[in-house]
């Protein structure tokens, strides 16, 4: 399978300090790929590089090459505002706009070079919303503002506001850590069924959690990548030292 | 050894800040109670619907009332855009930028500058180098231009109050920065600007010396027609009245006093209640 999003040598500094060391990663498509790691090993700098979140912050540089498809995103050509309706991504904190619902998940479309007419605007709309399971919980009332839902229902509003573009590549920055059991466990459901429609890429806390939903594995260790692999055999029969520490808790 | 009494202590320095905030109180409530007990027999609807009569002395105030209102709208006309988009460039463009820090430096010294140097500049600039003669064009400019400090420093504190993770979720969904601003941030702080702008107003009413040489009359029993024409203003006509004008009645001048005082603290009470609803609608 051609991996979607691919890092080749892709080194990363804010400044003079090196957050990112030659990482070497392929994401393969409609799959869920886990990121796990202790803090501050380069896990979440490395998910905003996909969709060069991290050009915000002043004095970032980056070399080596990360790619989503065919297009090489750190070259001058990329239009950035057209990469981040192909790469979406979803926060720890859910961030929903002080807006209504509806409004909260046409934005990506409404902001767009191509706007839809607004039938094509509202299916979409309500489309991304049966997708997350919001439309049923919200009986419709679409006026509601995001910001007044549960927590739980803010994220899985995040997410479907990333749906209408249609974008390849998901990214979750740790998105059930504001979550408790029951509700994390509803949000992994949604995850698992949308990686038929578009690659997952998820950076968690939780072992447990990147057992649970991911397909493939991967652990950062000081901005290097330790060791990628299918889940169970990164849980079952871990090549490194380091990944068998970090999976049986003697350090992280 | 040493013994204390820390609850004693403690008693003695709350009575004592209680006192001291009062005090703070005592000279506001002076000065409306004076104002409001001398000058409420002076206001009756000829005074505020007719123009002055017998060279001050007799008459109303309206062409006052008038001229600060249109001096007020006018310069509110010319510092919003101006002061709005400088706060937006600064916030939300450009917050580490070397232009940045000029402005900054630029907009510190305008705001330290006495307000008499304004009018001087006015009078050099506006009435005498643009030849708009002493003239509502002239006097709203250089009010305007006082006032662009304050309109700035209110409107990029109301833009930087907007939470940045709105901004990082509209970006990242491919949103440019100026939809960004236009559809998530300025939405979110449109009601803590108006509240700048209307405090600024409020000033605006009550200043003398930057409008003394560019467009306050001395006596002009009439409404202004044009943006070339002088106009009286409240806080011009009671100096007027107060310094040059012999035999007035106290009770006269406590009337204009009345009045502008209403007219700002009504002012201050529409910012103050708009503000009290931005809190009650904050959702973060």
């Amino acid at each position: 399978m051609e991996p979607i999003v691919q890092a080749r040598d892709f080194s990363l500094w804010y400044g003079d300090f090196q957050a990112l060391i030659d990482v070497n990663l392929s994401v393969p498509p409609q799959r869920v790929t886990a990121i796990i790691g202790p803090s501050g090993c380069g896990k979440s700098t490395f998910l905003r590089s996909v969709n060069r979140l991290n050009d915000a912050i002043p004095g970032v540089t980056t070399s080596g090459s990360l790619s989503v498809g065919k297009t090489k995103i750190y070259e001058p050509s990329t239009e950035i505002v057209g990469l981040r309706r192909e790469v979406g991504i979803v926060f720890q904190r859910p961030n929903p706009f002080p807006l209504s619902v509806y409004d909260n998940v046409a934005f990506g479309l409404q902001t767009g070079a191509d706007v839809p007419d607004r039938d094509e605007t509202s299916q979409r709309v309500v489309d991304a919303l049966e997708e997350v399971g919001l439309m049923e919980d919200l009986g419709g009332d679409l006026e509601k503002k995001g910001t007044s839902l549960s927590l739980e229902q803010q994220q899985r509003l995040c997410i479907a506001r990333c749906l209408p573009t249609q974008p390849e590549v998901l990214l979750m920055d740790e998105p059930c850590s504001a979550l408790d059991p029951e509700d994390t466990e509803r949000v992994e459901r949604l995850i698992r069924k949308l990686k038929k429609t578009v690659t997952v890429v998820i950076v968690t806390h939780n072992l447990q959690q990147a057992g649970r939903i991911s397909d493939i594995c991967s652990l950062f260790h000081l901005g290097r990548v330790v060791e990628t692999s299918k889940t169970r055999e990164i849980f079952h029969n871990p090549q490194e030292k380091l990944t068998r520490d970090f999976i049986t808790g003697r350090y992280g | 050894m040493r013994r204390q009494d820390p609850l004693a202590q403690e008693r003695r320095a709350r009575l004592g800040l209680l006192l001291v905030t009062i005090l703070v109180i005592v000279p506001v409530a002076l000065i409306v109670g004076t104002v409001i007990v001398k000058g409420i027999g002076a206001v009756d609807w000829e005074f505020l619907s007719t123009a002055p009569r017998n060279g001050l002395r007799e008459g109303g105030i309206l062409p006052a009332i008038v001229g600060t209102l249109v001096l007020v709208a006018g310069a509110v006309l010319w510092s919003v855009p101006f002061g709005v988009a400088t706060a937006i460039y600064l916030v939300e463009y450009a917050p580490r930028s070397q232009i940045a820090r000029w402005v900054r430096l630029a907009i510190l010294n305008l705001a330290g500058i006495p307000s008499v140097v304004y009018g001087l500049f006015g009078l050099g600039i506006f009435v005498i180098g643009l030849k708009l003669g002493v003239s509502i064009l002239a006097g709203t400019l250089t009010l305007a231009l006082m006032n662009l400090p304050v309109i700035v420093t209110s409107t990029a504190e109301s833009l930087k109050a907007v939470p940045d993770r709105f901004r990082v979720a509209s970006l990242a969904l491919g949103a440019s920065r100026w939809q960004t601003v236009r559809h998530i941030v300025l939405p979110n702080s449109l009601q803590g600007i108006l509240t700048g702008i209307i405090l600024e107003t409020s000033r605006a009413a009550g200043e003398t010396a930057p409008i003394l040489f560019t467009v306050a009359a001395f006596y002009l029993p009439r409404l202004p027609r044009t943006i070339y024409d002088q106009v009286m203003a409240l806080p011009m006509h009671l100096y007027a009245i107060s310094t040059q004008v012999p035999n007035i009645g106290m009770d006269v001048r406590y009337g204009v006093a009345l009045v502008l005082l209403g007219l700002v603290l009504g002012v201050n009470a529409i910012a103050i209640a708009v503000r009290s609803r931005m809190r009650r609608n904050r959702i973060w």
